[in-house]
């Protein structure tokens, strides 16, 4: 089975290509062809990652044909996506623009996280223009706010996978996690339908009322509320995100089981999909010049 | 004053864990029943997210009965003023609201504020 990736630009195109390789289930190997690949947005390769990973966990090797356009192949080794699924080395990134591609597991990650939070510091302290250090801790904080949600909620067997990429010439900062986990559709509706009957009357109970199972758009927006959890403790993570969005005029992009969410330029696009992407992807861009958030105008560094 | 650093009580530089929330939770919870009050040290710790301060601090409120109380017993220390905001503006204020209607076990002794030693 071959599958010829040429072009990979925004979110609906990298699920479109994890669900063509996830139907991968009898070969033995499985041919991703970028030879033709002429623009890969970076970010998302996190997606690409996870697939190539679900196939590798069911037996199936996976042969990667590199790029010809070298502007692309320099992307792929400077994120160090290559040389995770070929015989490739990464190459240094010189910009210092890309979060390199990482897997984390859900447990038993300490190691990794203190080597992400490291190179994340290192990477870019200092170098990308306008970027201020408060800035930078704010933006890797809101990332680990996303990580401790795939951990607590996802369930998902590999773990969560992310990538992304600063552009300093326009201000902006990218950054994609994706997970294969239960989504939220069913997590929000768990709870939703547990907390419908512990509360509901005796009267409702005697009628026989039901709960009514909200979509997949409605659950990612119940879930990004404040103070809304499927713990039923009061979660923060995502509504604090949200928030730095709304403050960078950034824009978010959430697909989880049939359900699109995206918020852009302050307008939101919600729509069920044909196909339903079995975990949950979260793709943010922020704006990066510090000089644009109010509340940094005082930060001197 | 009992002086607690939380990098020392979670061994790490990230607090993010449930579990390393309890750890600070279970240490918090015994001083001040024991009418200890408490600076607490974040010095050293690199990231600070409201799950860790939820699970360490924000589940105080489960707990205890005198919140105004509650609210001045812990001394916070090399915090981020980013992150005191969000524990004083966000996580306090959810959990509050959260525990509301909760029914308390612990009473906090109201001498605790007075205690310096």
């Amino acid at each position: 089975m071959r599958i010829i990736i040429k072009k990979i630009e925004t979110i609906f195109d990298s699920v479109y290509y994890f669900d063509e390789i996830n139907k991968a289930v009898n070969e033995e190997v499985l041919i991703i062809d970028f030879t033709y690949a002429t623009f890969i947005r970076n970010h998302f390769i996190s997606i690409i990652g996870m697939a190539l990973t679900v196939i590798q966990n069911r037996g199936i090797y996976v042969k990667i044909i590199k790029p010809q356009n070298s502007k692309v192949l320099n992307s792929m080794k400077r994120i160090e996506f290559l040389s995770k699924f070929c015989e490739e080395t990464n190459q240094d990134d010189r910009y210092k623009t890309m979060v390199r591609y990482t897997n984390i597991p859900l447990q038993n990650n300490s190691l990794v996280m203190q080597e992400f939070h490291a190179h994340f510091i290192q990477q870019f302290m200092g170098r990308v223009i306008n970027l201020s250090p408060k800035l930078q801790k704010k933006i890797l904080q809101k990332i680990f706010e996303l990580f401790s949600n795939v951990f607590r909620h996802s369930n998902s067997a590999l773990g969560l996978f992310c990538s992304g990429q600063f552009y300093p010439s326009q201000d902006k900062f990218n950054f994609t996690i994706v997970d294969n986990g239960v989504g939220i559709k069913r997590n929000v509706n768990r709870y939703l339908s547990e907390q419908f009957i512990v509360n509901r009357s005796v009267s409702d109970e005697s009628l026989g009322e039901k709960f009514k199972l909200l979509n997949a758009t409605e659950t990612i927006e119940w879930a990004l509320m404040d103070e809304n959890s499927t713990t039923g403790e009061g979660g923060l993570g995502l509504n604090l995100l949200m928030e730095l969005i709304r403050l960078s005029n950034g824009s978010i992009e959430i697909i989880s089981s049939d359900g699109y969410y995206g918020v852009k330029d302050a307008n939101k696009i919600t729509k069920i999909l044909n196909k339903s992407f079995d975990g949950t992807i979260i793709s943010i861009e922020l704006n990066t010049n510090s000089n644009n958030y109010y509340f940094l105008k005082d930060d001197s560094k | 004053m009992i002086k607690i650093n939380v990098k020392e009580v979670i061994g790490n530089t990230i607090a993010m864990s449930t579990e390393d929330g309890k750890k600070l939770f279970e240490i918090l919870f015994e001083n001040i029943r024991n009418s200890n009050k408490i600076e607490l040290s974040f010095d050293g710790i690199d990231i600070l997210i409201s799950h860790f301060l939820n699970e360490g601090i924000g589940k105080l409120y489960e707990k205890f009965d005198n919140w105004e109380i509650l609210d001045k017993v812990i001394e916070y220390k090399e915090i981020d003023e980013d992150d005191l905001e969000l524990l004083r503006e966000k996580v306090i204020p959810t959990a509050k609201n959260h525990f509301k209607d909760i029914k308390k076990i612990e009473t906090i002794n109201k001498s605790i504020l007075d205690n310096e030693y």
